[in-house]
């Protein structure tokens, strides 16, 4: 909410004054850049979870829960449903046939245009 | 049937008449970059334009090139057919991300769900003594990548064709122009006239130059010519101007017949699929002017 906040703060600013605005984020990185990503990068003993217990997604979450905009029951049925969908997605996928050799290089060109 | 009416345009000319007939044609046509608007281009080719469409369909644009081709690609993407001009080929660098990774890759990472009909002209060339971040010929970079099409217009008539079918292309389209050739001078049709991308051009190239060719250039052109008689000699863009007045002096020069022919070719992104296999003779050799 603060970064709604805040957006919404900064595009008024702008659109009154006519002066550009900048917002500065502080994030935080959860994962890796892949799968493969072994994270050399930072130490392991970072407090992760301290961090997700920071998550704007869940912490949006959990607002919406307190002021009533919805209740358990609803976020558990999105969250079944979206699962569905990713299953469905992947299932559909592992029975699909693999793609012909040719297949790649479709759509590099458009054939269309206007009429001559 | 008699033969069409002919006018005598130079380069600009052409490329002028091209831009206003599609912009009449169509007004999801629309124009913009650097001074091309109230100025008319540094090369004058869309002078008169604003005065006649309006500050809504052609427009000049900041100095960010990156934002000229950003802008292509959303309208084009939006459903208009912009013609944007990079005003030296050298300032494609700062346009490329757009041009390369965005207007050439999203039909294909889209299964062929979006068009990107745009047109990005620039002038190349160099011999003109204006320093090595203006005198460069890039066609071969956009010429190498998937999805766009490169077109580099020899005479009059083919810049004023070709342009028209770029626009008509529901594909990004680079189309380069040579920076010295602007004020050669060739016939074109009266009526519209337009040739299809990719399509071979002529053998006989019809060129009239108003300018005699750099020296440089008619100099890679002699050497082409001394090549074995029965080759074909491949001229790419401007150098067609150059090899057709070399050829022809050599054939006087000689005294002998030449069985060699010019082939003049535009459509860069077909070179290697179908005119190379087609054009190399039985000795195996290519001469190439560019």
């Amino acid at each position: 909410m603060a970064v709604y906040e805040a957006t919404r703060e900064a595009v008024a600013q702008t659109r009154e004054q006519s002066m550009p605005s900048f917002l500065v984020f502080d994030t935080y990185r959860f994962v890796g850049h892949h799968t493969s990503d072994k994270q050399t990068y930072r130490s392991a003993q970072e407090p992760v979870e301290e961090f997700r217990a920071r998550d704007p997604v869940h912490l949006l979450e959990k607002a919406m829960i307190d002021d009533h905009t919805v209740d358990i029951p609803t976020t558990i049925a999105y969250r079944d449903r979206i699962r569905e969908e990713i299953d469905d997605a992947f299932a559909r996928a592992r029975k699909g046939p693999w793609p012909e050799p040719v297949d790649p290089l479709k759509h590099v060109y458009a054939e269309g245009g206007v009429p001559v | 049937m008699s033969a069409p009416k002919m006018r005598n345009l130079t380069m600009t000319a052409a490329l002028h008449a091209a831009l206003r007939e599609e912009m009449q044609a169509d007004e999801s046509v629309i124009v913009f970059g650097e001074d091309i608007a109230v100025y008319g281009g540094v090369y004058g080719v869309t002078i008169g334009l604003q005065g006649e469409f309006g500050p809504d369909r052609v427009r000049d644009t900041p100095i960010s090139e990156m934002a000229i081709a950003g802008m292509a690609l959303g309208a084009a993407l939006g459903g208009q057919r912009p013609v944007v001009e990079i005003m030296y080929c050298d300032f494609l660098a700062h346009a490329a991300d757009a041009i390369v990774n965005n207007a050439a890759k999203w039909r294909y990472m889209s299964g062929g769900q979006y068009s990107l009909p745009l047109v990005v002209r620039s002038p190349a060339g160099g011999g003109g003594r204006t320093a090595a971040q203006h005198s460069q010929c890039l066609e071969s970079w956009f010429t190498h990548i998937p999805g766009l099409k490169v077109v580099m217009p020899s005479v009059p008539r083919d810049a004023r064709g070709l342009l028209r079918a770029a626009i008509r292309d529901d594909n990004p389209v680079v189309f380069i122009e040579h920076k010295y050739h602007y004020g050669y001078k060739g016939d074109v049709p009266a009526e519209g006239e337009i040739i299809p991308l990719g399509v071979a051009d002529r053998n006989q190239p019809r060129v009239s130059p108003a300018g005699r060719p750099p020296s440089w250039a008619t100099a890679r052109c002699t050497e082409a010519s001394k090549m074995s008689p029965t080759t074909n000699t491949l001229a790419i863009g401007v150098s067609l101007s150059c090899a057709h007045s070399t050829f022809t002096n050599r054939r006087v020069l000689i005294r002998k017949s030449v069985t060699s022919s010019l082939v003049a070719w535009s459509s860069m992104w077909m070179l290697a699929r179908t005119f190379l296999p087609s054009a190399k003779s039985r000795t195996n050799e290519l001469p190439a002017t560019r």
